[in-house]
């Protein structure tokens, strides 16, 4: 990734400071997420684009800065009819979301012009488009999702200050070297979404500058249904972290059915490949979520069920630590499937004796859901940048020359 | 008899009673049917009883209790009498005859009819129900307005051991068209309902209900055994809507007998086993009876076929 700083107007020393301050005073400065290039369905990109919205929409200047990614097959074809190398790289549209983005800039970081896969003129040529250079000022911010440390190494001479966003504990150190901290690159300020994730970094990293967010549950998509007969015996479940999960939350399943053969009949039924509108419905349809993530960094499926009135059974990852209570859900040993087959008839059979109707298992969601509302997330992130904005001004206040 | 008079609900729950002794299942049964979050309204049937066994089971039905076994260190057990909170709303008749499930069924959808219940339900004595049965019901019925009958997730136990679920097939992956809704082609492959602890609308039964003068025959009289199978294909096939409610309604106590008779729809496993003078049947007419409901629900009559035993 090429990296540039705009030039300042030839001004002295501190009266490139105050211009910056200005900038800074009445918000005339980027805010720069770098984002994956992901066009499927993933939670954590989910989490940065809707911040970047939020921002967007509070009226900061939003962009999200990308790396195209190279499409093996339409570059393959494409050599093939113009006998010579071309590459044809993906447009990340995350179409998946559901919210709009539009109105924010999403920039294909490089140094020449590309193409995009499926963007061909009427001739049926591909089209060319451009790209960017990351160009920040010391007024910017750029925002670095947790598990890119090759961005950190990467960005370390810009002007601007970088702010890591962290959502899981997991991905942390698996991209570094063995002793390797964020510090080492510059880094001193991270968001952290769980009190998990900043209890891990204030132990592997100690010294960082952590700002708590706490995300929000959309109350609109996620809701339980006003019928109680359209709640029907079946348990959700994913298994999205790889194929061992997979494999771990099928065994869960087939236990369950050796252990309670009178509960053969409960049906399971995946939530993969589906828009989020399809998701939610199929979660809220359902009287139970197996939950299976066990490195998740905080956690919003559980959540996510109990707004849509689905008990949750399952792992009680590290991540969901701050909510995970004996009242919510059907919580097991982290990674232990016995247990978790064993808590699955329990719960269900509880369901099927109506003592999971109780308007207090209802209420004890609801306690659990309090502080996670979108609202006090657009509230908290505008805070934090708001903070990141008076912290910026007093370090440039304090390098200016006596 | 007119029941209007004593009508407080709108859901008849009928009962027969005509063997002793019963006292602590009958007991809990009634108490279960008292302790009911949304009250109902029960008529027992008895008959071949003595004076003094009915004057012990209208106590009983005056204040319904259940039995609590207690044991103390010392391995001794007490029992304990918890009595209901609240009141049965019952009435007793003396049939003149015995009767057999179906005509108890038919009884009970009579008398509803002509009181103007909205729904009957059937108990048998040594059985209890969810306290909650019934507000669960109605809630699944203000809900699904074009539903017939409301069956209940059984729990069935023999001789005191739990065997499993009962009415839950339609649940099953790949059993029914529409999830927890029973259809021909399910109910076709087997019997999988047990009509204990439903809902039955006594409206939706009607239309497709044989009528004697102002006398209505939901169920078929003259089958044996499988009288309830050929009333659900045959409400089925005429499209009135069955649903498994997916909650446990209804507590199904097989107890081992000497004599079957077919006034319970409790048929024993070993049926074909028992003397034919204790109500035992051939394997030939049990095929039989079932049988004839995979033919006899095109017809709204009973047509009252009878067991030859030289079908083939």
């Amino acid at each position: 990734m090429e990296t540039s700083v705009t030039e300042a107007p030839k001004l002295s020393h501190n009266e490139v400071i105050d211009l910056t301050i200005k900038k800074l005073e009445e918000n005339k400065f980027n805010l720069f997420f770098y984002s994956p290039a992901m066009n499927t369905p993933s939670g954590g990109i989910g989490v940065l684009l809707k911040t970047a919205k939020d921002l967007s929409d509070a009226g900061f200047n939003v962009k999200i800065v990308y790396e195209p990614t190279l499409d093996q097959k339409a570059s393959y074809e494409e050599s093939v009819k113009q006998k010579k190398q071309v590459e044809v790289f993906t447009k990340f549209n995350p179409t998946w979301i559901d919210f709009s983005i539009d109105g924010i800039d999403l920039l294909p970081l490089g140094d020449k012009e590309i193409f995009f896969a499926g963007e061909k003129d009427s001739k049926g040529e591909y089209t060319k488009n451009k790209t960017h250079q990351l160009s920040v000022n010391p007024e910017d911010f750029l925002i670095i999702p947790e598990g890119f440390p090759n961005i950190m190494e990467r960005t370390t001479q810009v002007s601007c200050k970088r702010i890591v966003l962290a959502q899981s504990w997991f991905y942390i150190l698996l991209a570094m070297n063995p002793g390797q901290k964020w510090q080492h690159f510059g880094i001193q300020d991270v968001i952290s979404v769980s009190d998990a994730i900043t209890e891990y970094l204030h132990s592997a990293m100690p010294g960082l500058k952590i700002k708590n967010f706490k995300q929000g549950i959309n109350r609109k998509t996620f809701k339980a249904p006003k019928k109680l007969s359209t709640k029907f015996p079946m348990v959700a479940f994913t298994g999205s972290r790889g194929s061992e999960n997979q494999m771990k939350t099928q065994s869960i399943i087939k236990n369950f059915y050796a252990f309670y053969p009178h509960l053969k009949w409960v049906r399971f039924v995946g939530l993969s490949g589906m828009d989020k509108e399809q998701f939610s419905e199929r979660l809220a349809s359902c009287a139970f979520l197996l939950y299976t993530d066990d490195i998740a960094g905080f956690g919003t499926l559980p959540l996510e069920a109990m707004a849509s009135g689905t008990h949750v059974v399952g792992w009680a990852p590290f991540g969901g630590k701050e909510y995970i209570t004996t009242e919510n859900g059907f919580w097991a040993t982290n990674g232990d499937i016995f247990q978790t087959a064993e808590l699955l008839g329990v719960a269900i059979d509880k369901w099927l004796a109506g003592e999971l109707d109780a308007p207090a298992v209802q209420e004890s969601y609801e306690k659990t859901l309090a502080p996670y509302t979108e609202e006090g997330e657009k509230e908290q992130i505008l805070n934090i940048i708001n903070q990141y904005k008076n912290e910026r001004i007093n370090e440039l206040e304090g390098i200016k020359t006596k | 008899m007119n029941l209007k008079e004593s009508k407080q609900s709108n859901c008849l729950v009928a009962m027969y009673l005509y063997e002793m002794p019963l006292n602590n299942s009958v007991a809990e049964c009634f108490y279960s049917i008292a302790e009911q979050t949304k009250p109902v309204d029960v008529v027992i049937f008895t008959h071949g009883l003595t004076p003094e066994q009915v004057a012990t089971l209208r106590g009983i039905a005056e204040s319904p209790y259940y039995t609590l076994t207690k044991r103390a260190e010392n391995g001794e057990t007490t029992e304990e009498k918890i009595p209901s909170t609240k009141i049965m709303n019952h009435i007793f008749i003396e049939s003149p005859e015995s009767m057999s499930f179906a005509k108890i069924f038919n009884e009970t959808f009579n008398l509803a009819l002509e009181a103007g219940y909205e729904s009957i339900s059937l108990a048998e004595a040594e059985d209890s129900l969810s306290l909650k049965w019934f507000e669960m019901a109605d809630v699944y019925a203000t809900e699904n307005p074009e539903i017939g009958i409301f069956l209940p997730l059984i729990r069935n136990s023999i001789n005191g051991t739990f065997t499993g679920l009962l009415n839950e097939a339609a649940w099953a992956e790949g059993m029914s068209e529409e999830a927890g809704k029973v259809d021909i082609n399910l109910l076709m492959r087997f019997n999988c309902i047990n009509p204990l602890g439903a809902i039955y609308k006594v409206e939706s039964v009607k239309e497709y209900a044989e009528s004697k003068g102002e006398k209505f025959f939901p169920m078929k009289e003259s089958m044996k055994l499988s009288h309830y199978y050929e009333f659900f294909l045959r409400m089925i096939y005429n499209d009135l809507k069955v649903m498994t409610i997916p909650r446990l309604g209804y507590e199904l106590r097989i107890v081992r007998k000497e004599n079957y008779t077919d006034s319970t729809c409790k048929l024993p496993q070993d049926i074909t086993a028992y003397p034919i003078g204790r109500g035992g049947i051939s394997p030939e007419e049990g095929r039989f009876w079932f049988e004839l409901a995979k033919k006899e629900y095109f017809f709204d009559e009973d047509r009252k076929k009878e067991y030859e035993p030289s079908y083939q």
